[in-house]
């Protein structure tokens, strides 16, 4: 015999999980459901087209023997390095440049955001041009700043040369920090105002102010800005794509862990189920570094509230 | 304090009311002026999806065609779907069970979807409706033929040739009447053809191997080799003859420079359809192409005159009667699944008669798939050397595209690998034989696949 006031919890239970049902449904059938089939295919020759044929751990087997899977994974590596200390340094110094309180600030928040506004394939298509090794306003304009000093500038072919691809993706990628200047800005404009007057009064620099106020302070935004920009490093896919129009640039220079997979997944046979093994390799990669960066966190990473 | 209360209370009500005003002028909007769901043409009829890959000018040639169809009968009504991607979109499709009625592939699609049973074998359909082998040219009877069945018809082909700038063979001292027809001829044009400034700045390339880019794995049939062996499924990337071919590609950057040719391209590569085009804007004056350059240089450049032959091929193999060159077509075919296949068969059926395939060629400034083409046809036709393309359609020589379903990664492989080859950091050998050992592992790896399959069923 259920009391009333069971009755009750069980009623209350069962219309807080009617009221959750549409995210539970769409959890389970848009992302648990596609995980857990996606293991399976990942151990199967999958072409989508016909019936999956159970490998086991085959096309694990097979990756390791690829080498332009390891040619891509040294290349998002090398990316993911270059471009997640850049980005956030970057971004950083941004902020707090974008933290001052002078005439027309807005005008400069609004420009470093801009580009994040721009959508993927026209900032590709853009920055074609920029980098075009001729022509191209990049090369250009160091030519033209050099010009004066002397120095007979060529510049470099950006997207044909693979040494040049790597840093023009970099660069591309400093463009559109924009996010991530916001979230700093925000974060700084948090830091109470007392702590900085009790450093001036104790005569601290403003380097000394930044490390030792301003950097605990907005810990945990950049735990969060970090995070966030090594999952989007190892999913960088529409610049490169577009860039080397579809092909992967010179060499396999700017060919992406991300590209390689689409590759698979829906032209090379297609091999969804090999494009599947990938995918859980890279979610694993992508989890570890999360947990990493967790854990190293731990040292470095002040909440104020704890 | 109740005012205050009672005032953002009424605001709030303004709000509402606003809100709901504001939906309901636009819910009016869009159902007087939003999009029509149903042509009333349609009502009545069966309806076929059918998707198809051109876009622009090609595009509005077959939505033309689909329009009188839709126009001379009243039981089948054709919905005209342009989209990108279509051979990734049409294989979902396909495996989600909800295919379109028509759907566009290239011919270099016919293995994937034929190995797989995604379309539906049509010969004897096709038997039937007197569009049997014997109505298309000898070599476009394969390009929709794999695993012996016939899985589409060739609504539009195309060759590829060179195009050149007569203009500058005329400045170069150049008979434009006469343009190269070995190997050894092309490397003598092209260095008269070329041209630098004072300071050594290259201002046209006589001929451009990475101009326009299409084609980075087919230089070898210029040679006589090959990229496949069908029959013993062999990957032939690195034979004698593909390598001979490919160091002949290196000797242009070796003699001109490669990072002086990769600059000068940097210039107009990618700018096919406009007036910047390589040969158009007069940046190279010999190139390899399709007839449907024509296309571009009606729209940007008619003044421009134009001449056009066979590519050239290595001395020894060459022969007038039999020129080589590339041949592939857009493949119109009906999914597997799909819900109207007869009337998806009138309407294919229709776009095989003789005036509209020409119909579409002249538009696509293609040649003609056919064998027998109207006595009128080249004289419509915009391509003033379509007679060319038309010998190459019907030529023994004539080569297609690999025939594998392996054929996205093996041209991506060439396509990658150009640029080593190219800026010289790698030898040509062992560049092809790098693609032929990795094209070989596909190769194995789908025959094993397939066999595993035809066993487990």
């Amino acid at each position: 015999m259920i009391d009333r006031s069971a009755q009750l919890e069980i009623r209350r239970t069962l219309r807080g999980l009617l009221w959750v049902s549409p995210w539970i449904v769409g959890f389970l059938a848009f992302l648990a459901l596609p995980m857990g089939l996606s293991l399976y295919y990942s151990m199967t020759d999958y072409s989508i087209l016909e019936r999956p044929l159970w490998v086991g751990l085959e096309n694990y087997r097979a990756l390791w023997d690829d080498p332009t899977f390891w040619k891509v994974m040294r290349n998002t590596v090398v990316y993911a390095l270059l471009s997640i200390p850049l980005g956030t340094a970057t971004a950083l110094g941004l902020a707090l440049l974008l933290n001052h309180d002078v005439r027309g600030i807005g005008v400069f928040r609004t420009a470093v955001f801009l580009p994040t506004f721009v959508p993927l394939v026209a900032a590709a298509m853009v920055w074609m041009w920029l980098f075009n090794g001729d022509f191209g306003l990049v090369n250009q304009g160091v030519r033209a700043a050099l010009r004066p000093l002397g120095v007979e500038f060529r510049g470099p072919n950006w997207l044909d040369e693979a040494a040049w691809n790597m840093p023009a993706l970099v660069i591309i990628s400093l463009w559109m920090i924009g996010r991530a200047v916001v979230i700093y800005l925000a974060a700084l404009q948090g830091v109470p105002r007392e702590l900085y007057e009790a450093g001036s009064i104790d005569g601290m620099s403003p380097a000394r102010r930044f490390w030792h106020v301003t950097a605990p302070m907005i810990s945990p935004v950049i735990l969060f800005n970090v995070i966030i920009a090594i999952i989007d490093a190892w999913q960088v896919f529409a610049v490169p794509y577009v860039l080397t129009r579809t092909i992967g640039g010179p060499d396999k220079a700017m060919y992406f862990y991300t590209h390689y997979l689409y590759d698979n997944a829906f032209l090379f046979g297609p091999k969804m189920g090999y494009a599947c093994a990938m995918a859980w390799i890279q979610l694993m990669i992508i989890l570890g570094l999360t947990a990493a960066t967790f854990v190293v966190s731990k040292r470095y990473v002040h909440y104020a509230a704890a | 304090m109740s005012e205050r209360t009672d005032e953002s209370s009424r605001a709030w009500v303004m709000t509402r009311r606003a809100a709901v005003g504001a939906m309901a002028a636009a819910g009016l909007g869009f159902v007087a002026l939003g999009p029509r769901g149903v042509d009333p043409r349609a009502r009545g009829r069966v309806v076929l999806n059918y998707w198809e890959k051109w876009t622009g000018q090609e595009a509005d040639a077959m939505r033309r065609v689909v329009d009188r169809f839709n126009d001379e009968q009243d039981r089948i009504y054709v919905k005209y779907f342009s989209m990108s991607f279509i051979e990734q979109k049409s294989m979902i499709a396909v495996a989600a069970g909800d295919p379109p009625d028509l759907v566009g592939l290239g011919s270099w699609d016919v293995p994937i979807f034929a190995e797989t049973r995604a379309l539906m074998p049509l010969e004897d359909r096709l038997s039937a409706a007197g569009l049997g082998p014997a109505y298309y040219a000898p070599p476009v009877r394969q390009l929709a033929r794999h695993d012996g069945h016939t899985w589409g018809v060739p609504n539009t082909c195309s060759t590829i040739a060179l195009y050149y700038n007569r203009a500058a063979f005329r400045e170069a001292g150049l008979d434009p009447d006469r343009p190269p027809r070995t190997i050894e001829e092309l490397d003598e044009y092209a260095g008269a053809l070329t041209r630098e400034d004072a300071s050594g700045r290259l201002t046209r390339a006589g001929f451009l191997h990475r101009e326009p880019g299409w084609w980075n794995w087919h230089w070898g049939y210029s040679f006589g080799g090959t990229l496949l062996r069908e029959e013993e499924n062999r990957a032939t990337a690195a034979s004698a003859e593909n390598v001979e071919a490919y160091r002949w590609v290196q000797s242009y950057p070796a003699k001109y420079g490669a990072e002086r040719l990769t600059r000068f391209h940097s210039q107009f590569r990618d700018l096919y359809n406009s007036r910047q085009q390589g040969l158009i804007s007069g940046k190279v004056a010999m190139t390899i192409h399709g007839p449907f350059l024509v296309n571009v240089i009606r729209a940007f450049a008619p003044e421009f005159d134009y001449g056009a032959a066979p590519f050239p091929v290595r001395s020894s193999i060459y022969d007038p009667g039999a020129p080589v060159g590339m041949l592939e077509s857009d493949v119109l075919a009906i999914p597997r699944g799909t819900r109207h296949p007869e009337e998806a068969f009138e309407f294919l059926r229709y776009t095989q008669r003789r005036d509209v395939v020409e119909e579409m060629a002249v538009a696509h400034c293609k040649p003609s798939p056919l064998a027998e083409t109207s006595p009128t046809f080249a004289a419509r036709h915009p391509n003033r050397y379509i007679e060319m393309h038309n010998g190459i359609v019907r030529s023994p020589r004539a080569f297609l595209v690999p025939r594998t379903r392996i054929w996205p990664l093996y041209k991506k492989e060439f396509d990658t690998k150009i640029a080593p080859m190219w800026d010289l950091s790698e030898r040509a050998e062992d560049v092809l034989a790098g693609i032929e050992r990795r094209a070989q592992e596909e190769l194995d790896r789908v025959a094993e696949k397939r066999a595993l399959r035809a066993k487990a069923s």
